[in-house]
């Protein structure tokens, strides 16, 4: 491609390019996140015990990268020219006039995606049982942030982006059936044991 | 509870070089899991840098291209905007065209009267003053024969006064005919004239 060529393509596409920005860090967000819900679910099960600490250091790294890229996502907004949404449009559910459930619906699950990964650095005050049952709820954000992608996502529609979610998201959702199930069968079979 | 004399057993096993110090051996072993601790965040980092990156580069060659999901669906509500237009002004400019053709069939079939009629009177014309011609020669030949030619002449007076009559007439529809914006009310008066 010669200079003019990517000259031009570049002029044409700068008044999109908080939006490219804001569409770029959703798709890194979810990518992210699904693999940092994976991890967590080999954390928490018994498949992958053994090498837990590094599990652990790559489920926390993996968790800031989602809430910096969410934020990126969310805060690069304010400067596109076209939808040019307030803070709290970005910010606090059903304020948006813009795809009001499908917005709210995202920032719910990054309120929810924040609070709760950064419990996990005030889990001595909380309590670590206490913790890690509030910590299951960040599946549930997990599954939001995928429904607000899915319902509102400009590239929901294609098939690119349809293909790399269920790459991300099935063998969490898998992963997540396994725990689920595991934890229900061993919950059944607790009482049984103890009478 | 483990008696003290099996430690210093259980480092001598660790390290088979028995002069390294405990400490300095659990310091480096520390150090060293902090640097893969270190090491396993620069590479999620990295991985989600990546990550935006190729989102990014994919979301802005896509727009670059004129592929974009958003501007397609705009571009297609545009056009079928356009389309829904150009087919009601063309359906418009068909009925205009045929309304102009039915107006210029009218047109020439009024001309084409017209021409007719003038031709008529024109023969008409003719006519009367080879009447009138004739009459008058012969007037003129028999002019002192009979008393009765007084009366003769004074018909051929009353006939050339008719035949100047038509001529005005014919005049006045060869006027009508030049003149174009009075096309609409010309066959009328030809026909009434003619008839």
């Amino acid at each position: 491609m010669s200079l003019v060529q990517s000259g031009a393509m570049a002029t044409a596409v700068g008044p999109h390019l908080f939006w490219i920005t804001s569409r770029a860090a959703g798709v890194a967000a979810l990518l992210l996140s699904s693999f940092s819900v994976c991890i967590g679910l080999l954390m928490g099960g018994k498949i992958a015990r053994r090498s837990g600490p590094d599990l652990r250091v790559v489920h926390e790294a993996l968790s800031l990268a989602t809430l910096a890229a969410l934020a990126v996502h969310g805060l690069t907004l304010l400067g596109d020219s076209y939808l040019h949404p307030s803070l709290a449009d970005v910010s606090i559910p059903l304020v948006s006039s813009y795809k009001t459930f499908w917005t709210s619906t995202g920032i719910v699950a990054f309120w929810l995606l924040l609070l709760l990964g950064v419990s996990y650095y005030a889990r001595g005050k909380i309590g670590v049982s206490r913790w890690r049952s509030l910590h299951r709820f960040t599946a549930l954000a997990w599954a939001l942030g995928i429904v607000h992608s899915l319902g509102e996502g400009t590239d929901a529609g294609e098939s690119w982006f349809l293909a790399m979610t269920a790459i991300a998201v099935v063998p969490a959702l898998v992963l997540l059936a396994i725990r689920w199930l595991g934890a229900g069968a061993s919950r059944t079979a607790g009482p049984q044991v103890g009478a | 509870m483990t008696p003290d004399h099996a430690r210093p057993d259980r480092n001598a096993k660790r390290s088979p070089s028995s002069g390294i110090d405990p400490r300095v051996l659990a310091r480096s072993k520390r150090d060293a899991m902090q640097a893969r601790t270190r090491r396993m965040r620069k590479r999620i980092a990295g991985l989600a840098t990546a990550l935006f990156i190729a989102a990014f580069l994919g979301i802005y060659v896509q727009l670059a291209s004129g592929h974009d999901p958003a501007l397609d669906s705009a571009k297609r509500r545009a056009s079928t905007h356009l389309s829904a237009s150009t087919s009601g002004s063309s359906t418009a400019a068909r009925t205009a065209a045929a309304k102009a053709a039915a107006a210029k069939r009218a047109a020439a079939k009024r001309a084409s009267e017209r021409a007719a009629a003038k031709r008529e009177a024109e023969a008409k014309r003719r006519a009367e003053q080879e009447e009138t011609q004739a009459a008058g020669a012969e007037a003129s030949s028999t002019g002192s024969e009979a008393t009765s030619s007084g009366s003769e002449s004074s018909t051929g007076s009353s006939s050339s006064s008719g035949s100047s009559t038509s001529s005005e007439s014919s005049s006045s529809e060869s006027s009508s005919s030049g003149s174009g914006s009075t096309e609409s009310s010309a066959p009328a008066e030809v026909t009434t004239r003619t008839s």
